[in-house]
């Protein structure tokens, strides 16, 4: 006899995903397994392979959880951009506050309030000025990285270009932690997939506005909630992001990252044609990371 | 139908409108409603397209605000200021634009703004939410996995499940715009069954429809809406189609379907042979000669626009050949080589199909001829100036000018700026795609003699339509679909309601046939 | 009404900097002379973004986007950068380049009309793939043979580059408005289904379009390379964005059915200009701000994007296309 967990999975798998995409997920599975196997082969001669892949851990965790944020607006039929720029001005607001001594504490929220009310704050513009989403993020592109420059030229005294960390008590999130971090940040996902309303208005929002509002839904607000969502994974991955850096470089730093976390969503786009599936995409991050 | 529930009008008014009024940018689309709605009764809404009826029906349902004028509903004067509020006072509206969310399932559409069942931590209890909406299916008596994606969906099944929705709302006022747009009959049988039974149990409904027999057969009272002001208001007892038409089009109209031409058969313009596209149609065979309108009737989904569309080289083919003229047509040939050899299909989705919304009525025309007066590439302005002007005049598109988007456009001037853009290329063969659905009365007059008029100047049409008046008053032959198969053909007497109807559902014998 | 926006922020923004800039003039020729050096100057500094972005307008019309486009300016540069410096290379470098660009346009227009690949992953691929061939053809190293090209200079000076430019302005606006293609793109970016059911030969229109943008980025690396001489591997990166930037400030739609040649060409000026004010009025900066001005740069060029796109959908000017009915 089956669990009703398993009846309910099943269910869900059938509903949401057709055979083919079913197919399409089994198949990238496999094909991250393959590849796991030929870098185990690969690396035989110089270090083992469990300390590859646990090395892997604080690389890949930001794209992977940057991922997900691209993911929660994408399913509102948006675009971030300017996620890069805003680690940006997140790694800047934490540089500052540890190069003034403010403890690890202070500097971390610092970073994750940084991360979440920029996101916030594009939803709301987005929503405000009723542009595209595309130009408003692409704007923000070089307006964050812009702001995370002045911030440090006004922050810092004798500002050169970069910030160095020294003190270690500021980096053990993105050098302990970041293997947790990703894997709390996967099951939020997930269980945000799988069991939530609110991403259910996200898909809704990004299928037709209209019908939403004839539904009796508020666009708006489910598009600014939507950055939100975002905002705070996109949070968990500045912090682990910042915090593995010896030297935070506000004019250098994160650049393409959008396009590097969002390129498993367009091969996947281009793969499922459309339907879009926060499981998968953790496996096409994966996928990446190691091509 | 009307008879059996006659309307209850001695109790208070659910809903009381007095002179609403409401303008867009200057241009008045409402003049000065009123009615009223009493417990249980349907108000038919009538008017021609651009008439107002569905500003009137957005201010309701709240996506709109009026200007001016009063809401009364159960009593207290209201303002929607969005549908969430109006579905929370019992006004459910169902709006002719399908609203449905292509990538949620049917379950979750069904369920969208409502509280969905909870686990006991939180999480959504998927079992239950399918269980409820499979409930409200059943309901409405429609059998729809509820797992499934809704864009997988055909229109007729969308269209119902919106309706259902609606309907399961519990509502205490029901607008109805268009329902049965692309539903076919048992669709529609079933659609009024329900609404018979909700009428009963004394929800009120205001109903909207450019089917005037529906109309007549359903509502109690009819209101009359033309240019936004409300022209008549009488109970459906002293209501007769030429009554109706001459309040929706200010003028009476004497015939419906203007026949003028002689039957005659020209020279073979067109032969099928064959055709076949896996699950789409198969072993389609038939000629459309010059100077004949030949009718594809058949239920919605029976692959008469696929057909179409294959004609005109969007799809390929399987097996079979088409002959145009005297030319075979290979798998090379393409919509622009089809186009060349002066065959022109006209789709069935204006908006989908045909238009680009905020293109310029100039340039949208334009397309379809302007490659005919290139040198070298270069079209002279001029040319074009004048040709579209003679459009306008030849085709009475009525429009602000040359400048104005066509997504403003109505129904029916849209659906001429279309024809304009194709006949203007002097086509042989043309193909049309529902060319008068959701077009207001006076247009489809127009379209109707236009059509009649090319017949008579020696093209070939391939006329496909749902509305059997059209298809059983214009077409000189009628060939039947049913399952991608063409299984009748019929001519002359046997051309009648009944058996095209029945050709249909593939239920055409020598022994059900009505002579 | 609404086509004096981008002007306007033009002028508005030059007035700016030369009151910042705190340029002092005597007399009437002085100020000439300084206009005439500063137009010179503007005009072959954004040449090479001029003309890339009159490809990507086309591009953005038909609903498309090209990523690729700094990648294959670089690569054409680094290709033509690779013969000798001399007369021959008029006959052998200039055709190859040539020839190399038309190939990588088709590239892009063979992967997203026939293969079906939408235009950002595909472009997104081929940017990486150029950028990518870009460093196999040049290694580490910087080349510039192009200052001993006799005559090639001449490009990358005032008068070589406004022909190149005003003729490309002219031809293609004359193309573009006098045919039918204008409408044929516009349609295939407004509504894609609708263009193929009007026949109109959506895939081949789409190649054509990215072929010309190949050769659009063709003059630009002419012009890019005759002014700066010198190419590496990692030339004009982020590029792409300026163009897309300048092209969308324009007024161009992003989702297609719309475009502009002539926002275009203001647009790639107002960004051209902020980016040589900034650098003018450093002096400015130090005395009266607590940060460096050029940062200021980005955060400039960021609202000017986004405010200049919301005042040419939003400001309630007089629209021809008002709802009517």
């Amino acid at each position: 006899m089956t669990s009703p967990w398993t009846v309910n999975l099943k269910s869900r798998l059938a509903g949401r995903y057709s055979r083919f995409l079913l197919q399409r997920i089994g198949f990238l599975l496999i094909g991250n397994a393959i590849l796991l196997i030929l870098i185990y082969m690969m690396i035989q001669e110089g270090g083992s392979f469990r300390e590859v892949v646990l090395r892997a851990g604080p690389n890949v965790a930001p794209t992977v959880l940057a991922g997900f944020a691209l993911t929660v607006i994408i399913y509102t039929g948006a675009i971030d951009l300017s996620i890069g720029s805003i680690i940006v001005v997140a790694g800047t607001v934490f540089g500052v506050l540890s190069a003034q001594e403010s403890g690890p504490i202070v500097a971390f929220v610092g970073c994750l309030i940084t991360t979440c009310v920029l996101c916030s704050f594009n939803g709301w513009l987005i929503h405000r000025l009723a542009i595209p989403a595309i130009i408003v993020t692409l704007g923000g592109l070089t307006f964050y990285r812009g702001i995370a420059l002045i911030l440090a030229d006004i922050g810092m005294e004798n500002f050169s270009g970069f910030i160095s960390i020294t003190n270690e008590s500021y980096q053990w999130p993105g050098k302990k932690l970041a293997g947790f971090i990703l894997l709390f940040g996967t099951l939020t996902a997930l269980v945000l997939e799988w069991y939530s309303r609110t991403i259910r208005h996200f898909l809704a929002l990004g299928s037709s506005e209209e019908a939403c509002q004839i539904l009796g839904l508020n666009p708006g607000a489910i598009l600014q909630k939507a950055f939100f969502v975002s905002g705070c994974f996109l949070s968990a991955a500045a912090l682990v992001y910042v915090t593995r850096l010896q030297t935070i470089e506000p004019s250098r730093m994160a650049r393409g990252f959008a396009l590097e976390s969002s390129v498993p969503w367009w091969l996947e786009a281009l793969i499922f044609s459309e339907v879009k599936a926060v499981s998968s995409e953790r496996y096409w991050e994966h996928f990446f990371f190691i091509l | 139908m009307h008879s059996e529930f006659s309307p209850r009008q001695d109790t208070d008014p659910v809903l009381e409108l007095c002179g609403i009024s409401k303008s867009f940018s200057g241009v008045s689309a409402l003049k000065d409603v009123s009615f009223s709605l009493g417990t249980g009764e349907v108000l038919g809404l009538i008017g021609e397209n651009g008439a107002g009826k569905s500003t009137l029906i957005k201010i309701l349902s709240g996506i709109h605000s009026s200007d001016s004028g009063e809401i009364r509903y159960c009593g207290s004067q209201i303002t929607v200021s969005n549908p969430a509020q109006g579905l929370r006072l019992g006004i459910a509206a169902i709006h002719q634009e399908l609203a449905y969310c292509g990538s949620l399932t049917v379950a979750e559409n069904m369920m969208l703004a409502e509280a969905w069942p909870r686990l006991k931590w939180g999480g959504v209890d998927w079992t239950k939410l399918h269980g409820q909406a499979c409930l409200r299916l059943q309901e409405f008596g429609l059998n729809l996995d509820t797992q499934q994606l809704c864009r997988e969906l055909s229109a007729a099944e969308k269209q119902e499940l919106s309706i259902a929705r609606a309907l399961s709302l519990n509502a205490k006022l029901l607008i109805l715009d268009e329902p049965t747009a692309s539903l076919s009959e048992p669709e529609i049988k079933r659609l009024f069954d329900r609404l018979a039974q909700l009428k009963k149990q004394g929800v009120s409904m205001i109903y909207v429809s450019h089917r005037l027999e529906e109309v007549l057969s359903f509502v109690d009272r009819i209101c009359v809406l033309r240019d936004g002001e409300q022209v008549g208001l009488y109970p459906v007892e002293e209501a007769s189609i030429p009554r109706m038409i001459r309040d929706m089009v200010g003028r009476p109209l004497n015939q419906v379907f203007p026949r003028t031409r002689e039957s005659f058969q020209g020279t073979e313009l067109l032969r099928v042979e064959g055709l076949g596209r896996d699950g789409l149609f198969q072993d389609i065979s038939f000629q459309v000669n010059a100077g004949e309108m030949v009718g594809l009737g058949g239920l919605v989904g029976a692959g008469r626009s696929e057909l179409a569309r294959a004609l005109y080289g969007l799809y390929p083919v399987d097996s079979g050949a088409i002959k145009l003229r005297e030319t075979i047509l290979n798998s090379k040939s393409n919509a622009c080589d089809r186009l060349q050899r002066k065959m022109v299909y006209v789709p069935e989705e204006r908006k989908k199909q045909s238009l680009v919304l905020d293109h310029t009525l100039f340039n949208s025309i334009c397309i379809g001829f302007s490659d005919l007066a290139a040198r070298f590439g270069f079209i002279p302005p001029s040319f074009e100036q004048k040709k579209t002007e003679h459009c306008m005049e030849r085709y009475r598109i009525r429009a602000t000018g040359f400048d104005q988007s066509v997504g403003t456009l109505s129904g029916g001037n849209q659906q001429k700026s279309i024809l304009a853009r194709w006949l203007e290329r002097k086509p042989d063969l043309i193909i049309l795609d529902e060319p008068t659905r959701g077009v207001d009365i006076a247009a489809k007059m127009e379209i109707h003699s236009l059509m009649d008029q090319l017949a008579a100047d020696g093209k070939g049409i391939l006329l496909i339509t749902s509305d059997l008046q059209e298809l059983l008053g214009m077409s000189d032959r009628i060939l039947v679909m049913c399952q991608g198969r063409i299984t009748t053909e019929l001519k002359g007497d046997r051309m009648t309601e009944d058996n095209v109807i029945l050709a249909a559902s593939d239920l055409l014998t020598p022994s059900t046939e009505i002579k | 009404m609404k086509q004096f926006i981008l002007p306007a922020i033009l002028i508005s923004e030059i007035i700016f900097f030369t009151w910042i800039g705190d340029y002092t003039f005597k007399s009437p020729e002085d100020f000439l002379r300084y206009f005439q050096s500063y137009s010179a100057d503007l005009l072959t500094q954004s040449a090479p973004v001029l003309l890339a972005a009159f490809g990507m307008t086309l591009i953005l019309a038909t609903a498309g986007i090209d990523l690729s486009i700094a990648s294959m300016i670089a690569l054409i540069s680094c290709v033509m950068s690779s013969f000798d410096g001399d007369v021959s290379f008029w006959w052998k470098a200039v055709p190859l380049g040539l020839l190399v660009a038309l190939v990588l346009g088709l590239t892009n227009g063979s992967l997203i009309a026939v293969l079906d690949v939408p235009p950002i992953i595909a472009t997104l691929g081929t940017m990486i793939l150029f950028r990518g061939l870009c460093f196999t053809v040049m290694g580490d190293l910087e080349k510039s043979p192009f200052f001993d090209v006799p005559g090639y200079e001449w490009f990358g000076r005032f008068p070589g580059a406004l022909l190149l430019i005003s003729l490309v302005y002219l031809g293609l606006g004359a193309g573009y408005h006098y045919s039918r293609k204008k409408r044929e793109l516009l349609m295939i970016g407004g509504n894609p289904i609708a263009a193929r059911y009007a026949g109109i030969p959506v895939d081949r229109r789409l190649i054509q379009v990215y072929v010309f943008s190949g050769f659009m980025a063709f003059l630009s690396a002419v012009c890019f390379t005759a002014r700066n001489s010198s190419v590496s591997g990692s030339s004009l990166t982020g590029m792409e964005l300026q163009v897309i930037a300048a092209v969308i400030l324009g007024g161009t739609r992003v989702q297609g059915g719309y475009s502009s040649l002539s926002g275009t060409f203001f647009g790639v000026f107002i960004i051209a200009v902020l980016d040589e004010g900034l650098r003018g009025a450093a002096g400015w900066g130090e005395e009266n701000l607590p940060f460096k001005l050029s940062y200021l740069q980005y955060v400039l060029i960021g609202i000017i994007l986004i405010g200049g796109v919301w005042m040419n959908t939003h400001l309630p000017f007089p629209k021809k296309n008002a709802k009517s009915s």
